[in-house]
């Protein structure tokens, strides 16, 4: 067996002929039997998907080879719960959605390879249907799907690392590109070298990417100088050659990515004629079609950190554009930093068309970004850490750290090492976090390459994440992601099919697996069975293997399933457990459950028993009426030893006998129409049976309806008056049946065995029947209810009771049923021996009687708010006798309520006023509250009435509720109201009318007999109350008499050791008032040697202080003073500085020529003058008479205002004698002229 | 215990068992008992499923339900008994619990005629309004008193033959022919579950849960 095993990389680079060497081995062995060594039958080779998905976590043999397995740390962005769905599957379960493998097989081979032939450390890695791994020595290993070397090719030219690989679509062939420039082509089965192509891109510079193109003759080549080249490989006459052309030059622009986008959609899509591609620089990315004719469609700015390398992926995706059109139209991935852009690319119109979709951005920078499936991204960030990115929902569904896979990078290719480094610094420095070559996707995996080791990373589907977490024993989370599936399947049936037929497998792996702890996540999986509805399996396969074991747990959760109403029936073998199993923990909530199950899953021999045993009685009287058909057995069993204090029991009879008699099923549900006149008539029947089954010799008469009373009269009364609304009872047998059933009921609650409060009960329901027409008006009956009615005293008769008699009486009344067998007289007798006040008052309305309707309302506490109102409502109505009676009643009317009879009073009797008082006059507290009332209601009363109500108020009334009555009121006299006040001696009422007399002198002499007579403790309240007076009266009282006062008062306080604490503010508040000095005085004369300094000090400093304010208010007073005289001076002397012209000839008021050897006056500013001697004519003169300019005025006090002259001297003699043409010498000015013209 | 097949929970244990048993097929079959009152439903089913005897039997209110697990052959058949209740008043209920049954077992009382004649009739409503795959055995209870015998065995087996009805009398006080009839009715019930709703089939490489040894 051991030459079957694969070809070692050793035996293969020593043989001559490489691969060929394989195959003939393989020849050698053709007759081996395949049964026997167990080889898998060739025709049917396994994909590489199926292969690698059986490397489930094969974490031993990772362990053995020395690689850390990594784990999948948790998720910081998601927490446990959050329900992330990716194509409708459940995404809680984290940590269960990435599949993380190691291809140990290629990675041990890689091992060997770096060890014994120097082929180095893995560099490059390309996966179709082979998996292709480049060394940085130049080796390249190939690999099939069950990672057996192919073969192995050693680069001869010395062309460094391999920097990258490409299988073409059908993988026959592979394009491997080298860190010196060399491009070569092998044939994928055999290793042979198609084609070496050595100066095909831009020379002296490295090969960054190769690429095929959805053109099988054209690949492309991407370069260290940042040029895109393309390759078309032709084959004339049989010899292989290939033209290049340079697409992009380096030069406008360095290329780093290069992606071509690949459909195999074999020309089912419009896109398939043409032949795109997606390059990314470092600040762009073109979408750029190379066939038919190379052309840009679209580009874009890229913008991102300097360290980060652009990324791109295409893959396409089923489209639900917003009018539910679909179409699967290739999206591309474009990747910078940490964001993600998604476009779509499409035709439309016959142009090729980019969309934008949305965009993602993600907490750090990226290496990677590749499809895993058309919903999930896979990207690797530069801590490598690897993201699970659910497009849709763009949120990130899980990650794995994958550090110790020892990530291979191309940084050396994108610097150039190997060709001088002959690269832009930009170029270099974007490379570090260069590994386009070495993480790779191929359908929903994705495969990252370390130095010496190959990962794959695969999503795993809904159903392989429940085989995973069932595999790990994680049931609850399994469970819940199976049931997530299943309900987010809701509205597609097949889909929800399939997902039940995995939950019923997820079950059978449950039952299989737990065999040991048979109750672990029961809840979960019996809570997945009953959400699918598969009950069947939980009652067999689940409830078998639990058997005896722990039957606990499972019961507790299907009996919450019932309590939520989740499931109706059970196994019948289950319910006998329940019931056993609740009989013995808690039998209450046994009937809870009784009550919510179907009843032919119940055994009813057990229940039946179980439930009268522990006297579960609801459930009894159900599962009688519900499952038996019979509705009267458990009542005549229930009933007679019925008890008043069983109330649960009393209440629960009662409400299953009205619903039985209503046609309605306990406790809930209507009863089947077909059978609810015969359940009616039954339980009727049972119910006005003469005698039980039982029948025992002391029995009285109609046992069960005798019980039901006994327990609750008025509450059965009301069962049977809601059964007689029934229609049963409404044709002209119900009435005789009603007749019956009423006559039953006197026969029952006689005397002998009722109380009177029953019985009244009965005839109150009676006459309520009776008067709603429900009864026949039955003269003998009629007279048995009224006895009962004008009873004048009933023993222990509440008011409740007491009003319902009224209420029936007075309905008896209303419905005329009364009229046969006595008149109203009568009743009106009676009503009124029986004090049923009520039925007196509509009996009295009813004969026009209205003078003692009043009296009746009054005696009637019940109807005292309706008193008042029928008093304002007849207030006007002559016959009424309304302010007879009120006249009558007034102190009792007073007594109900004060201020509703004030306010009628007020309102409508204002004239009355006096009579009504007079009337009361007796009556001291009466009369008190008529006028207290009045007084409230700010009626205008007289001064004597307001004395007295202060007079009632001294008498009646503390002290203080005097003086607060003397405050908020006026209206009285004072002078008589201190008479009245002084008689009772109510001193500080006295204080406070004197103080409003204005006769402070008097209060002030009384406060200080108070103060001096108050205890100690009171004092100091005292003395502060007199200051306060003190202040008041400071407006008014003279100001000696006030010093006087307040001396008084400080000669008293002063002394008094206890009074220390107010000295110092009263003597703050005397200060205020009184001399300074004076009060020094006092302090110095009155003071004892024990009063410290500290009492006067203050008052010193502020003598003090106000002294030397007063200084300072002097000297400001003065300085302002003088400052306001010289700007006087100044103003003054301004203006008499000033120039004076005379612009007229003549004077203003004789219209003579001014020079005329007279006094002239000029008037100031404007320049007319005047003879002094015409002044006299216009005195007073205050204005310019020609253009009313204001004259200087001297405004001496009391006198009237005269013109204020300013006497100049005259203009020299010189002057005129200068000016000889003029006869000025004659012109006396009294100011010197400065124009003339 | 007198019955050869052991009581549905004793034995559950499925990792003793060996793996040959995992062939077996397993039915359920639901099975309703009818007849007059007092003529031993109850005792008959206490008999087969506990192997019990009580002389005072209380009567059953609406009905009982019991299982009993036997084996024939390689086929594992539960029996999910409903013991109705004789009652007249409970006459209304049997309709709900034979409707859906496989198969019943009327009784009556070898010392009563009237029980007799009532299973007439109950044989004659089982026809009418029962499945009409019902297999209906007919049992004559208490042959242990056959000395103070009302009814012949020859004319009851007789009627058996004209309704094509299983017949056995039984005792349930000595156990006579108790077991008999119900590996009888077994028997004779299908055991293709194509017919048959209830029927559970295990997973052929799974240990089966719901079996029980039926040889022991």
């Amino acid at each position: 067996m051991a030459e079957l095993k694969a070809p070692s990389l050793q035996s293969l680079l020593e043989s001559d002929r490489g691969s060929t060497d394989s195959l003939q081995l393989d020849f050698e062995f053709e007759g081996l039997d395949d049964v026997e060594f167990a080889i898998p039958p060739t025709d049917v080779l396994p994909t590489l998907e199926t292969v690698l998905s059986e490397f489930e976590a094969d974490s031993d043999v990772a362990s053995e080879l020395g690689v850390p397995v990594p784990r999948a740390t948790p998720t910081p962005s998601i927490g446990e719960d959050c329900g992330v769905r990716a194509d409708g599957r459940g995404g809680s379960g984290s940590g269960s959605i990435m599949r993380y493998t190691l291809l140990h097989g290629i990675s041990a081979q890689l091992t060997s390879a770096a060890e014994r032939v120097n082929a180095g450390a893995a560099s490059a890695c390309a996966v179709a249907a082979y998996i292709a791994v480049g060394t940085s020595h130049g080796h390249i290993l190939n690999f099939d799907v069950t990672q057996t070397l192919r073969w192995a090719h050693q680069d001869k030219q010395s062309q460094g690392a391999v920097s990258s690989l490409a299988f073409n679509a059908d993988s026959t062939r592979l394009l491997a590109g080298y860190a010196r420039g060399l491009v070569i082509m092998v044939d994928t089965q055999t290793g042979d070298v198609l084609r070496e192509l050595f100066d095909v891109i831009t020379p002296n510079t490295g090969v960054l990417h190769v690429k095929w193109t959805s053109r099988s003759s054209l690949a492309l080549c991407a370069d260290a100088g940042g040029s895109v080249w393309s390759l078309s490989f032709t084959r004339k006459l049989g010899i292989r050659g290939c033209t290049s052309r340079c697409l992009f030059s380096g030069a406008r622009g360095e290329v780093c990515a290069v992606e071509p986008l690949i459909m195999n959609s074999q020309g089912r899509h419009e896109l398939d004629q043409y032949c795109i591609l997606a390059l990314a620089t470092l600040s762009k990315y073109f979408i750029v079609t190379v066939r038919p004719r190379l052309r840009v469609i679209k580009y874009h700015a890229l913008q991102g950190p300097a360290d980060c390398l652009p990324l791109l992926a295409w893959h396409l995706v089923l489209i639900q554009a917003a009018d539910t059109t679909r179409s699967v139209d290739p999206v591309i991935v474009v990747g910078r930093g940490n964001q993600l852009f998604f476009h779509q690319l499409f035709v439309a119109n016959g142009r090729i068309t980019l969309l934008y979709l949305r965009h993602v951005q993600l907490h750090s920078s990226l290496l990677s970004a590749h499809w895993l499936g058309p919903k999930c991204v896979a990207s690797l960030d530069t801590s490598e850490i690897l993201h699970l990115v659910d497009v849709r929902s763009s949120r990130e569904l899980e990650c794995m750290d994958m550090a110790n896979a020892g990530l291979v990078y191309g940084s050396a290719q994108f610097k150039g090492l190997a060709t001088g480094g002959n690269v832009s610094p930009a170029f270099a420095l974007a490379g570090t976090n260069a590994c386009y070559n070495s993480v790779v996707s191929r359908g929903t995996q994705l495969y990252v390459l370390g130095a010496r080791s190959l990962h794959i990373i695969g999503v795993r589907t809904w159903s392989e994440r429940i085989s995973y977490l069932v595999k790990n024993h994680r049931w609850q989370e399994a469970c819940q992601l199976a049931l997530d599936g299943y309900i987010a399947s809701a509205e597609r049936p097949r889909k929800r099919a399939q997902a039940k037929e995995r939950i019923i497998m997820l079950f059978k792996e449950y039952i299989a697996n737990s065999a040991r702890a048979p109750d672990y996540c029961l809840g979960s999986i019996v809570n997945c069975m009953i959400t699918i509805g598969e009950l069947e399996l939980l009652w067999t396969q689940l409830w078998e293997r639990l058997h005896n074991n722990n039957t606990e747990l499972f019961l507790q959760h299907i009996s919450e399933h019932i309590e939520q109403e989740s499931i109706q029936s059970v196994n019948p073998v289950i319910s006998q457990a329940l019931v056993d199993y609740w009989l013995q923990h808690s039998p209450a909530k046994l009937e809870q459950l009784i009550l919510k199950l179907d009843w032919m899953c119940l055994d009813l021999n057990q229940v039946l028993k179980a439930v009268k045993r522990h006297q579960l009685f609801r459930a009894q009287l159900y599962l009688n009426a519900c499952a038996l058909n019979d509705y009267t057995t458990a009542l005549t069993e229930l009933l007679p030893p019925l008890q008043p204090d069983q109330t649960d029991l009393g209440n629960c009879l009662l409400v299953y006998v009205s619903s039985c008699l209503a046609g309605r099923r306990f406790p809930s549900g209507d009863i089947p129409i077909e059978q609810v006149h015969q359940v009616k008539h039954d339980v009727l029947r049972c119910l006005t049976s003469q005698h039980s089954s039982a029948s025992p010799q002391d029995e009285l008469p109609y046992p069960y309806l005798r019980a039901l009373l006994k327990f609750d009269t008025r509450e059965t009364l009301n069962v049977i008056s809601l059964a007689f609304q029934e229609q049963e009872f409404s044709n002209e047998l119900g009435y005789s049946h009603r007749k019956r059933i009423i006559y039953l009921l006197l026969e029952i609650m006689t005397p002998e065995n009722a109380t009177w409060a029953e019985i009244g009960c009965l005839l109150n329901f009676i006459a309520q029947q009776i008067s709603t027409q429900c009864l026949p008006r039955d003269k003998q009956l009629l007279e048995r209810v009224l006895s009962y009615l004008a009873q004048e005293n009933i023993a222990n008769e509440s008011a409740r009771q007491h009003s319902e008699r009224e209420s029936a009486w007075h309905e008896l009344l209303s419905s005329n049923c009364l009229v046969d067998i006595s008149s109203d007289e009568e009743q009106l007798e009676l009503a009124q021996r029986a004090h049923c006040y009520y039925v007196v008052e509509n009996l009295l309305e009813k004969l026009r009687r209205y003078d003692d309707m009043l009296d009746c309302l009054i005696h009637n506490e019940a109807r005292h708010e309706t008193m008042f109102a029928y008093m304002e409502r007849h207030v006007g109505i002559r016959e009424r006798c309304i302010y007879e009676q009120l006249r009558r009643h007034l102190g009792k009317l007073l007594q109900i309520n004060g201020e509703e009879t004030t306010r009628l009073i007020a309102l409508h009797y204002p004239d009355k006023i006096a009579e009504l008082l007079a009337l009361l006059s007796e009556q001291r507290p009466l009369l008190f509250r008529l006028l207290q009332c009045l007084n409230a209601r700010r009626c205008e009363l007289q001064s004597t009435q307001m004395e007295l109500l202060l007079e009632l108020y001294c008498n009646l009334k503390d002290a203080d509720t005097v003086l607060e009555f003397l405050h908020s009121s006026s209206g009285y006299r004072l002078d008589k109201a201190i008479d009245i006040v002084e008689r009772h001696h109510l001193k500080r009422a006295v204080i406070y009318l004197y103080e409003q007399q204005e006769s402070y002198a008097k209060a002030f002499e009384l406060s200080m007999e108070l103060l001096q007579s108050s205890p100690a403790d009171a004092a100091a309240k005292e003395a502060n109350q007199i200051a306060q007076l003190l202040a008041r009266s400071a407006q008014t009282l003279p100001e000696k008499q006030l010093e006087r006062c307040w001396f008084t008062l400080l000669q008293y306080i002063l002394p008094q050791q206890e009074l220390q604490s107010i000295t110092k503010s009263l003597l703050h508040e005397a200060s205020q008032h009184i001399d300074l000095h004076n009060l020094v005085q006092l302090i110095m004369n009155t003071h004892n040697v024990s009063s410290s300094f500290g009492d006067v000090k203050d008052l010193l400093m502020s003598m003090l202080i106000s002294s030397r304010q007063e200084t300072e208010a002097l000297r400001a007073a003065a300085d302002t003073l003088c400052q306001n005289l010289h700007a006087d001076f100044a103003a003054q002397r301004h203006v008499a500085r000033r120039g004076l012209w005379v612009t007229n000839m003549r004077c203003l008021i004789c219209r003579q020529r001014l020079y005329d050897q007279t006094q002239v006056l000029v008037l100031g500013a404007c320049g007319h003058a005047l003879h002094e001697r015409c002044l006299v004519e216009v005195t007073p003169l205050q204005q310019c008479p020609r253009c009313a300019t204001a004259l200087p005025m001297t405004d001496d006090a009391g006198e009237a205002p005269q013109l204020s002259t300013i006497r100049l001297p005259c203009p020299s003699q010189h002057l005129f004698n200068s000016s000889s043409t003029m006869e000025l010498g004659t012109l006396q000015l009294k100011a010197p002229p400065r124009r003339f013209c | 215990m007198a019955t050869t097949p052991r009581s549905g929970g004793s034995n559950s244990g499925a990792a003793q068992r060996p793996n040959g048993t995992s062939q077996n097929k397993s039915c359920q079959f639901k099975l309703v008992l009818l007849g007059e009152s007092a003529v031993g439903k109850s005792s008959l089913v206490l008999r087969f499923v506990k192997g019990q005897f009580h002389e005072y039997q209380e009567s059953t209110i609406g009905a009982a339900f019991l299982t009993q697990t036997i084996c024939i052959e390689d086929t594992v058949v539960k029996f999910e008994i409903w013991d109705t209740a004789g009652q007249e008043r409970y006459h209304s209920l049997a309709p709900m619990y034979y409707r859906g049954a496989q198969a019943a077992i009327v009784v009556y009382d070898i010392q009563n005629q009237d029980s007799f004649q009532r299973a007439k009739t109950w044989v004659k409503e089982l026809h009418k309004q029962a499945s009409p795959n019902i297999v209906i055995a007919l049992a004559g209870n208490k042959a242990d008193l056959s000395n103070i015998r009302v009814v012949e065995f020859d004319e009851a087996k007789q009627y058996a033959e004209e309704n094509g009805l299983l017949f056995m009398e039984t005792s349930a006080k000595t156990g006579m022919n108790v077991n008999d009839i119900f590996l009888a009715i077994a028997k004779k019930l299908p055991k293709n579950d194509n017919n048959q709703g209830s029927v559970i089939k295990p997973n052929g490489n799974e240990p089966t849960q719901t079996t029980n040894n039926c040889c022991k």
